[in-house]
């Protein structure tokens, strides 16, 4: 009980930053706690061999970001986003001209998806972490595994499939 | 006082030369783990005139009896007579001992047994304890650690040790037994002395005086010359005894009274056997484990003497219940580096 | 800045709304104890409180100290074993009944001596001296019959073995 007691807590402290990346990466809301909800499971798992110097969030992140990783390939083999589908939406959003305001979350979805639909999983991934995370391609070897030629690979592809799309529908 | 070491070295020399007063005994205890005893006594005469109830040790009809003839060629008959029986526990061995009536009913014995359990062995302790006769000088703090080896030791066995290089030690032991005895008795004497002129009141008896000349006195009272009153008179000055008389006489009969407990004493061997692998004894012991001690007025005329032996017996389902749980413990500890 | 900078941007500013918190995690705790009761393999079954810290370190310490107890109690043993050995001389039970059958028939003969002792005209005789010469006397006697018994043996005039002693049991 004590350790339960314990990783209850630990799971309240950390639960909106590994919900917070999981739906950057996904954009969805049921996804993303089902990742979140797996990645815990598998901390709890994991507990004894954790070793508390230092923070966790490192340590949560990969988890996460494997997690949510390992279901972009799944989810890439079932299903194909169609363009034609919301674009009007997409349009008002890449063009409109209020930069400042916080995006919703179906907003969110609905840009991130119209923007890295024909992105591979390992581009979308790359793309996300570097761009919208922020993260150095240290950080996104070490949560990852990829290769750092293969990061810049892969993120180099992704700026460019997403220039093009934003001409597109722009144009 | 000088009589009375002499004339207890006369009952000491008479006791040994009456068997025909009475027979030789040795008494064997056989000592079992659940506590039990089994008290053989074997009694050696030269004539079949065994009285159970007169015995060094409680006998009676319960036990169970056999009795040997052996005639040598000389024609020399040896009767010996074989006496068992089984205690269940000490408490009732020391019930006999207080039933006791025998030739050394004055003697206060009595057994001991415990049992401590150590996990991996269980150990064992025996003793047969007599009461000290007087409050003399214990022989600990009179002869060195040597002598002690032979002041103890069973006549039989002392009697081989004579042939040989402790011949001389023995001889020496024999001079300074004396002495000690004759320090016992006046120790004993001017303790008694003491205790005697505390009830008294109104009495003049100085302890302190008394006691510095207690070598004095030792000394005097081996002198065939003089008679106790005759030393008392030549130490404390002459008329002492005359003005301290009831005192003195008082003290005298009680610590007569005492050392006839010792001196009185027929004497026997004691031999033990432990359950189990002997760990320690005070006796002297042969390969086979078998303690042996001599009980005679000597032993415990000053100090309290104590029989004992301890012995150990192994809990070997103790030895596998702790190696599995050591393998429990370490394959857990295994598992969980190996897991990690 | 491009438009897709400024897409980026908004990308980056986004934070998502958290709703149902405490149910989540509540379906975590619960998964948890699922996943508990469910028992991994025979190793969980039997070794799983060694993930309990304080009862890995209980277990740990529970050993070190029976190791411990145990060599220190055989060491005690052993020692004590050893001295007692030093001390251990030959002394036969046989023989302790022989001598005090031997002591019988010593006195006896010195209660006849004594018996037949002439109170005026006496010597001083030790005890001990006494015991054995008659001690000594006893083993020439018996060495002497059983020469003679074997002499007679050998001629075929004695039926019985030199040397045995009567014996009746009673």
């Amino acid at each position: 009980m004590g350790d339960r007691s314990a990783f209850k807590n630990f799971a309240e402290s950390y639960y909106d930053f590994a919900y917070s990346l999981a739906f950057k990466v996904l954009g969805d809301y049921d996804r993303s706690n089902d990742m979140v909800q797996d990645s815990f499971i598998k901390i709890w798992e994991k507990r004894e061999s954790i070793r508390s110097d230092g923070s966790l969030s490192p340590w949560i992140r990969k988890i996460v970001i494997n997690k949510c990783y390992d279901h972009l390939r799944k989810k890439k083999r079932e299903t194909g986003f169609s363009e034609d589908s919301r674009r009007g939406e997409v349009e008002n959003l890449i063009s409109s001209e209020t930069s400042d305001g916080k995006l919703q979350d179906q907003e969110y979805s609905q840009l991130l998806d119209a923007l890295t639909s024909s992105l591979s999983p390992k581009q979308k991934m790359v793309f996300i972490l570097s761009e919208i995370e922020d993260m150095s391609h240290d950080e996104i070897a070490d949560a990852t595994g990829l290769t750092k030629s293969s990061i810049k690979s892969n993120l180099s592809h992704a700026r460019k499939n997403l220039r093009n799309k934003i001409r597109n529908y722009l144009n | 006082m000088k009589k009375k070491i002499f004339s207890f070295n006369l009952i000491l020399l008479f006791t040994f030369l009456l068997s025909c007063g009475g027979p030789d005994a040795l008494v064997i205890n056989t000592v079992h783990a659940d506590g039990s005893v089994t008290r053989k006594v074997i009694l050696t005469f030269d004539k079949d005139e065994f009285d159970l109830y007169d015995c060094q040790v409680p006998i009676d009809s319960t036990w169970a009896i056999e009795k040997i003839l052996e005639i040598s060629d000389e024609g020399d008959s040896t009767w010996t007579l074989t006496a068992v029986r089984d205690y269940a526990n000490v408490d009732l061995l020391n019930s006999d001992y207080e039933d006791y009536g025998g030739s050394n009913e004055r003697m206060n014995r009595w057994v001991v047994f415990e049992r401590r359990f150590k996990w991996f062995n269980t150990i064992y302790r025996f003793s047969e304890n007599i009461e000290k006769a007087i409050n003399g000088i214990p022989p600990e703090q009179y002869f060195t650690v040597d002598e002690l080896h032979l002041f103890y030791m069973p006549d039989d066995l002392l009697d081989e040790k004579k042939k040989g290089a402790d011949s001389l030690m023995i001889e020496e032991l024999e001079d300074k037994f004396d002495g000690w005895l004759g320090e016992s008795l006046v120790k004993a004497t001017l303790q008694e002395i003491g205790s005697v002129a505390d009830k008294i009141p109104g009495s003049e008896i100085d302890v302190e005086y008394l006691n510095t000349k207690s070598s004095e006195l030792s000394n005097l009272i081996l002198e065939d010359n003089l008679n106790e009153y005759e030393v008392i008179d030549s130490v404390f000055g002459k008329g002492y005894y005359e003005k301290h008389q009831v005192v003195i006489d008082s003290a005298l009969a009680v610590v007569e009274d005492q050392f006839d407990v010792a001196g009185d004493a027929d004497k026997y061997l004691v031999q033990t056997m432990m359950p189990g692998e002997l760990l320690s004894t005070n006796g002297y012991i042969d390969n086979d484990g078998n303690i042996l001690w001599k009980v005679d007025g000597d032993c415990f005329l000053s100090s309290d003497y104590i029989m004992w032996a301890e012995s150990k017996i192994t809990n070997w389902w103790a030895w596998i219940v702790s190696v599995l749980f050591l393998l429990f413990v370490a394959t857990g500890f295994i598992f969980r580096v190996k897991k990690k | 800045m491009t438009k897709y900078d400024e897409i980026i941007n908004r990308l980056k500013g986004f934070a998502p709304e958290i709703r149902d918190k405490e149910f989540h995690i509540q379906r975590i705790m619960d998964r948890t104890m699922i996943n508990s009761r469910k028992g991994n393999s025979i190793y969980d079954f039997i070794f799983g409180w060694f993930n309990i810290l304080w009862l890995r370190r209980s277990l740990a310490a529970a050993s070190v100290f029976i190791v411990l107890f145990f060599v220190f109690q055989q060491f005690v043993i052993v020692t004590r074993i050893g001295s007692l050995e030093k001390r251990m001389i030959e002394i036969n039970t046989e023989n302790i009944l022989e001598n005090q059958k031997e002591n019988v028939i010593v006195n006896a003969a010195m209660f006849r001596i004594t018996d037949e002792f002439n109170f005026t005209d006496s010597i001083k005789v030790a005890q001990k001296d006494l015991k054995s010469l008659v001690g000594s006397y006893r083993d020439l006697q018996k060495r002497y019959n059983e020469l003679q018994d074997e002499i007679r043996y050998q001629k075929g005039e004695a039926l019985v073995n030199p040397g045995s002693d009567n014996k009746i049991k009673l």
